[in-house]
């Protein structure tokens, strides 16, 4: 199971940390969510919980606290990109584009990745 | 429509001059560009002013110095594009007919705020995630290795080169060259980005003085360089998957500026382009068109983008080695392409230097590429 959690207090997103948003009329997802359809203007918009499963498009370090840590951009198959730090699994040295990676944690610090993906094998159950 | 020339052209050399008010900082080069262009105060129209880092109305607060008030002042933000979109604007003005002179100037003294990656708004979620300007241009340059099979040293080639140029040029922050061997020396910033791979902040203004046909005989202006074509695009607000290696928002601006002037890229002799960090370079050869999508740095290690090379890609040493400070970039390179094509830049002088290019992008937004991009093109 995925592990979700939000300390709720920092950022817009709050609670549903880990959503994007979704037009009812033309059906437009955005992220971080809005309440205001870019695609349409409408306003009838709700929330949507983001697929566990995604794609690193690509990827660097960066500080993250007192260490450093690979972060990257992955992509979803709501077709929304989110930054996130990548966790690797033991056997591996750095990050590769492309590699499959599924959400371990979610939680909102600022200054700090929201969103913690580990690296997972290609076609297994999330 | 009239066409529109550079008339004057102001720049001082970047670095760290944190003990300078800003407004005399910037005072300098304005006046430098009026004295150049030699057309007095009193026929300037309306001016420009950028500063992305620096105080409100920035515009009145340096323009007050150089007794150019009352007249319409626009300060104009649009991050590392911001001067250039102001002298884009001061083009289209001119060119209509609705001003005969404009003065367009950027200044930005990035020493005041302290060391390190410039900040970002907190309000932006990636921002508010961590991401700072050196972790995306990483991530570009990541995926430029993926897609076209480049090792992380082959990035210390394009610094190698910038600071080669920017050793011959005076007004250059980094006037010393350096080896692949120190390049890989420096700190990692940013996985493949050392150091030496990333733009230095510093101190900058520079500024230009604009003038219509008419005016520039009138005053009988020197050495006039035309504007051929302005372009500036805002990046496509996209939260979902683009492309980081092929920059849909550069292409295209110069693609468009191509076809307004009518030129192709066989015909640019020079260039000067927002490396901000070392792939970027690679990633813009091949977004003008100098070659295709893969092959940037075999075009960077045929020396055609150094001097004495068919296309010279920033000959002041780029952001690289000039500086970046954000809004007097665009501006600096417009200064720059100018004074090439007034055969004026001595020991990096562009030889026969008829057409060159003033690319700038800028924004580190949340589901943009980029925030904005302007091109500008200058023809003898």
């Amino acid at each position: 199971m995925t592990s979700l959690t939000s300390t709720g207090h920092v950022h817009p997103a709050g609670p549903g940390l880990y959503a994007c948003s979704l037009c009812v009329d033309c059906g437009y997802r955005n992220f971080p969510p809005t309440a205001l359809c870019p695609g349409c203007l409408s306003e009838r918009v709700r929330r949507e919980q983001l697929s566990a499963r995604g794609t690193l498009y690509s990827w660097t370090t960066n500080r993250v606290g007192e260490a450093d840590a690979f972060v990257g951009y992955v992509d979803l198959p709501e077709g929304l990109r989110v930054f996130a730090r990548i966790l690797l699994a033991a056997d591996t040295s750095q990050p590769q584009c492309g590699m499959a990676v599924r959400l371990k944690e979610a939680e909102a610090v600022i200054g700090k990745p929201h969103f913690t993906f580990e690296a997972a094998a290609a076609g297994s159950e999330a | 429509m009239t066409n529109v020339y550079v008339a004057g052209t102001g720049l001082r050399k970047f670095g760290r001059f944190p003990e300078i008010d800003t407004r005399v900082f910037a005072a300098e080069v304005v006046a430098q560009a009026l004295r150049e262009s030699g057309i007095p105060r009193e026929r300037i129209d309306v001016a420009y002013a950028s500063s992305v880092f620096g105080d409100k109305s920035m515009g009145q607060r340096v323009l007050g110095q150089v007794g150019l008030t009352g007249i319409p002042i626009f300060n104009v933000e649009n991050a590392c594009s911001s001067s250039a979109s102001g002298v884009h604007e001061a083009f289209g003005k001119i060119a209509s007919g609705r001003a005969e002179v404009a003065v367009v100037f950027g200044v930005d003294m990035l020493s005041k705020l302290g060391r390190g990656a410039i900040p970002l708004s907190p309000d932006d979620w990636d921002a508010a995630n961590g991401l700072v300007m050196p972790v995306l241009y990483a991530m570009r340059a990541q995926r430029y290795m993926h897609e076209h099979g480049l090792r992380p040293s082959d990035f210390s080639e394009v610094t190698v080169k910038a600071r080669a140029h920017g050793a011959r040029n005076p007004l250059a922050q980094f006037q010393k060259p350096v080896t692949i061997e120190e390049v890989e020396a420096s700190r990692m910033v940013a996985n493949p980005y050392r150091l030496l791979h990333c733009c230095p902040t510093g101190d900058g203004a520079a500024a230009v003085v604009l003038a219509s046909e008419r005016a520039v005989k009138e005053f009988g202006v020197r050495q006039p360089v035309r504007i051929g074509a302005t372009v500036l695009h805002s990046g496509r607000y996209e939260p979902g998957p683009y492309s980081m290696t092929t920059s849909h928002v550069s292409t295209k601006s110069f693609r468009e500026v191509y076809e307004m002037a009518g030129v192709g890229p066989d015909d640019i002799d020079l260039a000067e382009i927002h490396d901000a960090f070392a792939c970027a370079e690679l990633m813009y050869y091949e977004a003008m068109q100098f070659c295709r999508p893969g092959e940037a740095l075999s075009l960077l290690r045929s020396g055609a983008t150094s001097l004495g090379g068919r296309h010279v890609v920033n000959p002041s040493g780029g952001l690289l080695s000039r500086g970046h400070p954000v809004a007097a970039s665009g501006a600096a390179q417009i200064v720059e392409i100018t004074r090439q094509l007034q055969n004026r830049s001595g020991a990096h002088q562009v030889a026969d230097a008829r057409i060159g290019l003033a690319h700038v992008t800028g924004g580190g937004l949340t589901g943009f590429e980029h925030g904005a991009c302007a091109v500008t093109l200058l023809m003898k």
